[in-house]
């Protein structure tokens, strides 16, 4: 894979990275992930990228990572030596649409990685994994996140498009990229139980109404001022639910992380994920050492169950947001945890996470970090 | 302590699950979603277990992901089911049953009884499910199975109700179709003569208003007709009424081949007749009379083997400006067959 990077984040930037990338003969499709902060909008991308002659892919976040640095300016694109099968789906929030029928057909070749973007702000994400899932199931491995803008002191929720591909800069959609490449995943996260468990009495998708039969807000809140010693109020919310997501725990001790970025004025919390209702949820505690030892496991895992005789491998990193910005100072010790010496590093932080390799059951993860090797 | 409590929790959250929808389908993708998230096993299957004719077979209904077949070790998995299941007879060797298979690529085949229905396989990599969480999941495959049996009675008993209203609607429109029918003859029956098929006095007033109201607005002319059988009295005397019954049919089939399509012809009563000629004059009507009356002149009819002859008189008119109804044209109509009685019978006057 060769790698351009452009901190400015210009579009002429991404039209000259476009052209040299194009211009290679070894490059045959192209993954470009960019930061949402570089203000592109589709009248000024579009010509860019639907004039890209190769298929091009990928998706704006908050932030890039490039070696161990983030940026919320910038773009990277990276070359991919194989051929990549480019589908855009449009609006996946549709509550009409049925997700055992879409992918129905989609792609005629074999699975190696799938790259999987959605706007992170789009509804039945959910939905859309699992009907991904269903229809391709165990043929390759699926990497990618949810794309978008989080803006960390305003958490402004204005939606703007973030899913690129030949067919320009959209919102509210995924685009899905299948690839010959071998790769090997690790997922991780470091959260452990800290209270609970507490019964989803009330929940509609993303939003929990009630936890045991009380306001989820009154509830939650008992239990992280007690753990942080602080008042939470609508102001410090974020800063303090950041490091006290709420897991969902399965028979074996699995747990998958739900962040709860958001209290409403209903004393409703917003989760970055479904929850169904009926189900029970803990409430997590994690400190720096700990995430930082799940990023170590994830590259482990990763590295472990790639292909060893690659001539050249790349780790992409997909690491929550909410994780950075819990780790503060000290996320740089993330991404140096997950570089593997001496292949190149690329990633993004984003909103929710995608990372199945067939280990584990798919879903769409929470303050979670994905890493994948990348082997050509 | 907290493993009991997650597998409680998995049991209640599983239970809540299983059964939220009464269509197999749907109902099954979600209740092995929540089997396979709670167990953290990516492959599932429900088979049901339909024995075929020297061979115990399991059917699959429904698989995450949908093409499971794929997967290293399943067929080896469903051949192991066959055999743990065989004979097929004792249910009971199978329902319960509760096993650890590995296949290839490392994967895990957890096959978990279906009671009275077939088996649900979880799969995964890695290492095993804990037999203490395959064991907790023995009394949820009850609730799946009572599930299933729920959606397939609903099933069964929505394609009864789609063929008891296919049927209702059939006898519906049958039944439609029968009374429309009738009500058409009955009416037809209200404007015709039942002896001669043509129409009676009401069939034939009601023809002949719109002719006559159609002729009054186009300007167009009109002759009406009256006749009846001369000596009828008499031939009922001589040869009987059934003899008299088929002089009036003979009457009424002869008129009727002399005329026009679009001349409408009616029995008044007795053996007295009516023909209205749209967009005739007298000039026009009286050839076609005169025919008619030659035709009976010169016909007779057979009844017992016996030739019976008889002719009629014919009175006409045409329609004159000062008409308001054709009650007023067949008036005239009746003044001239009058006179043609008058006159020897077996005449034409105008």
């Amino acid at each position: 894979m060769k790698i351009w990077m452009d901190p400015s984040g210009s579009k002429d930037a991404l039209s000259a990275l476009l052209t040299v990338a194009q211009d290679d003969d070894s490059v045959r499709s192209i993954l470009v992930i960019a930061c949402i902060g570089n203000g592109w909008d589709a009248a000024s991308v579009d010509p860019v990228l639907k004039g890209c002659t190769k298929p091009v892919f990928g998706a704006l976040f908050p932030n890039i990572i490039h070696e161990t640095q983030t940026f919320e300016h910038g773009v990277i694109v990276a070359g991919l030596s194989c051929p990549a099968e480019v589908r855009r789906v449009p609006d996946i929030g549709d509550p009409a649409r049925d997700y055992n029928q879409v992918f129905d057909g989609m792609f005629d070749v074999d699975m190696g990685t799938m790259f999987v973007f959605v706007d992170g702000y789009a509804k039945r994400i959910s939905d859309f994994i699992g009907g991904l899932y269903y229809n391709f199931g165990l043929g390759g491995h699926y990497i990618g996140g949810g794309a978008g803008h989080i803006d960390p002191n305003a958490l402004d929720m204005q939606v703007r498009p973030c899913i690129l591909s030949n067919g320009g800069l959209e919102q509210g959609g995924a685009v899905l990229a299948l690839t010959p490449l071998q790769s090997g995943i690790g997922v991780s996260h470091g959260w452990s139980k800290m209270s609970g468990p507490y019964k989803v009495t009330a929940s509609e998708k993303n939003i929990i109404r009630s936890l045991d039969w009380q306001p989820a807000l009154e509830v939650y809140r008992d239990v992280v001022e007690k753990a942080v010693g602080r008042t939470m109020t609508q102001d410090n919310f974020f800063d303090l639910a950041k490091s006290h997501p709420f897991g969902v725990c399965g028979m074996d001790a699995r747990i998958i992380v739900r962040d709860p970025f958001a209290a409403d004025d209903g004393g409703n919390l917003v989760i970055a994920a479904e929850i169904p209702q009926e189900t029970f949820v803990d409430i997590l505690s994690g400190d720096h050492d700990t995430l930082l030892a799940a990023a170590g496991e994830a590259r482990r895992k990763a590295s472990a169950s790639a292909p060893q005789a690659a001539d050249q491998k790349t780790t992409l990193v997909i690491d929550c947001i909410s994780r950075a910005l819990f780790l503060g100072d000290r996320f740089g010790e993330e991404l140096e945890a997950v570089r593997e010496e001496p292949h190149p590093q690329i990633g993004f932080l984003s909103l929710g996470e995608i990372g199945a390799s067939g280990d584990d059951f798919m879903e769409f993860l929470n303050k979670t970090i994905v890493v994948a090797s990348l082997a050509e | 302590m907290e493993h009991t409590l997650n597998l409680i929790q998995s049991q209640y959250e599983l239970a809540m699950a299983i059964g939220s929808s009464l269509e197999l389908e749907p109902m099954l993708h979600r209740s092995l979603a929540a089997l396979m998230r709670v167990t953290n096993c990516p492959v599932g299957c429900v088979l049901f277990h339909e024995p075929k004719t020297g061979q115990d077979a399991f059917r699959q209904v429904f698989a995450i992901p949908r093409n499971v077949e794929q997967v290293g070790g399943y067929q080896a998995a469903i051949k192991t089911l066959e055999v743990m299941a065989s004979p097929v007879e004792n249910t009971d060797n199978w329902c319960r049953l509760s096993v650890v298979g590995q296949g290839t690529d490392g994967m895990f085949f957890h096959l978990i009884g279906l009671p009275g229905l077939g088996a649900v396989i979880l799969a995964r990599k890695g290492t095993a499910l804990d037999p203490v969480i395959v064991k907790s999941l023995v009394p949820m495959m009850a609730k799946l199975a009572g599930a299933c049996q729920s959606c397939m009675q609903n099933a069964e008993l929505l394609r009864h109700r789609d063929n008891l209203q296919q049927m209702l609607d059939e006898l519906v429109e049958r039944r439609t179709r029968e009374l429309n029918e009738a009500k058409d003859a009955a009416e037809r029956m209200a404007r015709t003569d039942p002896l001669t098929g043509i129409a009676n006095r009401r069939g034939f007033f009601e023809r002949s208003d719109v002719a006559f109201n159609l002729s009054l607005r186009y300007g167009h002319a009109l002759a009406v007709v009256i006749f009846d059988i001369d000596w009828f009295k008499c031939i009922n005397d001589k040869y009987g009424h059934a003899a008299g019954d088929h002089v009036i049919i003979s009457a009424a089939r002869t008129a009727e081949n002399c005329m026009r399509d679009s001349d409408i012809i009616g029995r008044l009563g007795g053996e007295e007749f009516a023909i209205v000629l749209p967009r005739a004059t007298r000039e026009d009507a009286l050839p076609l009379v005169e025919r008619i009356r030659k035709t009976m002149e010169g016909g007779a009819v057979v009844h017992d083997q016996r030739e019976i002859s008889y002719t009629c008189s014919f009175g006409v008119s045409e329609l004159c400006p000062d008409d308001k109804s054709l009650e007023d044209v067949v008036v005239r109509a009746d003044r001239s067959l009058y006179r043609a009685k008058e006159s020897g019978r077996n005449k034409v006057v105008f």
